[in-house]
């Protein structure tokens, strides 16, 4: 467990006693500045998973550990982007990315500073003041991905971030991710029910069962960025993840 | 265009005349556009010309509300003029109108000015409705978050809710007199309720992964409530306030028969003593009236917090 940055130790959740639990001794290490993609079909305890490392849920048995430190709650080291974008409506695109600097205590000025950079860094300038719902699906995931950096987190958890996308948005928004992980290394856990998501962006493919929720299979991903949909290696990789999956294809 | 085409017929003299008034000489909505695009009502040089404009703007948005209302009180005045009620039931609207600008300088038949009847049930009402929205609006706001304070308050709240406020008059009597105490004792239960209820229900309706992208941050349950309820919370709050206002002015009246010598609701009630319809009907119309601006002012207060941009 030394070299890993996020790690997790028979991770169990169950929520009744009388039903299968939803993880079952899970055991995981993340590498720092790693790009992990958690693969799994719906209902299979990813989110669940998401949560238990995001510190919102606490497991039944096992523990999470943020370097040597077991996690008991949300914490600023870890971010989270969220599905369905879960922005504050009643905040501008500058409040809801700044949101997260003003409970931590920073000025004004600073919080404004590194929020602008952020939203920069997102391709959103100019729609500092714009209130989301006038934003399209791919600018307010957009948001989401700002304002999970902008607290300066270690390591980023991304819960299904492009699944309310259209498919166009969504590739788009995949590169775009690259694009930033890049400029900013951080530590990436992005789950998804997607193969084709998960092979285009992840450095390793963790393929999640579900009932009980385990790790089924694990897979580096070697080929080197920019990565194309129709590489022979990457629809190899495909084939080969899609033939493990219960996912209907 | 055609859609409205029917009706405009039976506007057509007012809007026309409107025209004259403005020199523009074609019919044409289209061209109307244009011009007030091509010239805005501040550059139309003197302010008569942009009152003007402003009037026949206002004409082309509401004519049927006009008419309707033209309507109704000729309805009224007819009802009158042939007698088909008689002077003692019912006074035509030119008397109510006579009778409401006499009543600003004169305190007879019922001892007070108009606006001293208005300012006295003005102030009773609006202290019921604050008090009220003082108190139930966190009350149901901390109800709707802490399940436990719920629990502890919920059973006697149920149980107090359905009494009507006019039944709890004897015992305000009783407790406070029958001074202004029991009447805004009164009034503020009546608020009460949909204060605390709306609230409760706003606050329920926090988007729970917006809860959680606050945790997330480390804000404690507090913060979460402050900065995450209760915004969430607004629309509904508003909504309760709306319909606090509402029964705060209603309940009004009832609370005025209470041993009153001044306020509308005591207009009234002398109207009827006197056999006077003209000072009943201009007590009502006055009640109705403020009740109006009442909840305009707080229509504008809740548009200065909840703007369109809350709508996701």
């Amino acid at each position: 467990m030394d070299d890993y940055i996020l790690s997790c130790q028979d991770l169990t959740v169950s929520f009744k006693d009388s039903e299968p639990p939803v993880l079952r001794g899970l055991t995981l290490g993340v590498r720092e500045n790693e790009f992990l993609v958690i693969l799994g079909p719906g209902q299979c305890g990813k989110t669940v998973f998401l949560n238990c490392l995001a510190g919102l849920q606490l497991p039944t048995e096992g523990a999470v550990y943020y370097r040597h430190n077991k996690v008991v709650g949300p914490g600023r080291e870890r971010g989270v982007v969220f599905q369905k974008y879960a922005l504050f409506p009643w905040q501008t695109v500058l409040g809801n990315v700044a949101w997260g600097l003003k409970s931590q205590g920073v000025s004004k000025e600073k919080r404004r500073a590194i929020a602008l950079k952020y939203i920069q860094l997102v391709g959103l300038s100019g729609f500092e003041n714009a209130y989301p719902q006038t934003l399209s699906g791919g600018m307010k995931q957009r948001v989401g991905l700002a304002r999970a950096y902008a607290t300066g987190p270690k390591v980023l958890l991304m819960d299904e971030p492009f699944g309310a996308l259209d498919a166009q948005t969504r590739y788009a928004m995949e590169n775009e991710l690259l694009i930033l992980w890049e400029k900013e290394k951080r530590t990436v856990i992005f789950v998804t029910n997607n193969i084709e998501e998960a092979v285009f962006l992840g450095d390793r493919v963790i393929l999640m069962s579900a009932r009980p929720g385990r790790i089924k299979i694990e897979r580096e991903i070697l080929i080197p960025h920019p990565r194309s949909y129709t590489d022979p290696t990457f629809l190899a990789l495909r084939q080969e993840i899609s033939a493990e999956t219960d996912l209907a294809l | 265009m055609s859609k409205t085409d029917p009706t405009s017929e039976v506007v057509g003299p007012e809007i026309l005349s409107q025209r004259m008034g403005r020199g523009s000489p074609s019919p044409s909505s289209i061209e109307l556009s244009t011009s007030a695009q091509l010239a805005p009502p501040k550059d139309r040089g003197g302010s008569k010309s942009g009152l003007l404009y402003f009037f026949h703007q206002f004409l082309r948005r509401e004519y049927l509300s006009i008419i309707s209302l033209i309507v109704f009180l000729l309805a009224w005045e007819g009802v009158c003029y042939f007698k088909i009620i008689g002077p003692y039931q019912l006074v035509p609207p030119t008397t109510v109108l006579k009778v409401f600008i006499l009543k600003l300088t004169q305190v007879n038949p019922d001892g007070a000015y108009l606006w001293a009847h208005a300012l006295s049930s003005l102030g009773l009402a609006l202290l019921g409705f604050l008090g009220a929205a003082l108190i139930g609006v966190p009350l149901g706001l901390f109800m709707g978050w802490y399940t436990r304070l719920n629990l502890v308050v919920r059973p006697i709240f149920d149980l107090i809710r359905p009494i009507p406020p006019i039944a709890w008059i004897p015992l305000a009597i009783l407790w406070l007199g029958i001074g202004v105490k029991a009447k805004a004792y009164i009034i503020f239960l009546a608020s009460f309720v949909p204060c605390v209820i709306n609230s409760f229900t706003g606050i329920r309706l926090t988007n729970p992964i917006l809860a959680r992208v606050a945790r997330v941050h480390g804000a404690s349950d507090f913060t979460v409530f402050l900065k995450i309820g209760l915004p969430s919370a607004i629309p509904m709050i508003f909504n309760g306030l709306r319909l606090s206002l509402n029964a705060a002015w209603t309940t009004l009246v009832a609370a005025e028969l209470v041993a009153a010598s001044q306020g509308l609701g005591f207009m009234i009630q002398m109207g009827r003593r006197l056999a006077r319809p003209d000072i009943v009907i201009v007590g009502m119309l006055t009640i109705g009236v403020l009740g109006a601006l009442l909840s305009w002012g707080l229509s504008k207060a809740e548009s200065h917090f909840v703007s369109s941009r809350r709508l996701t």
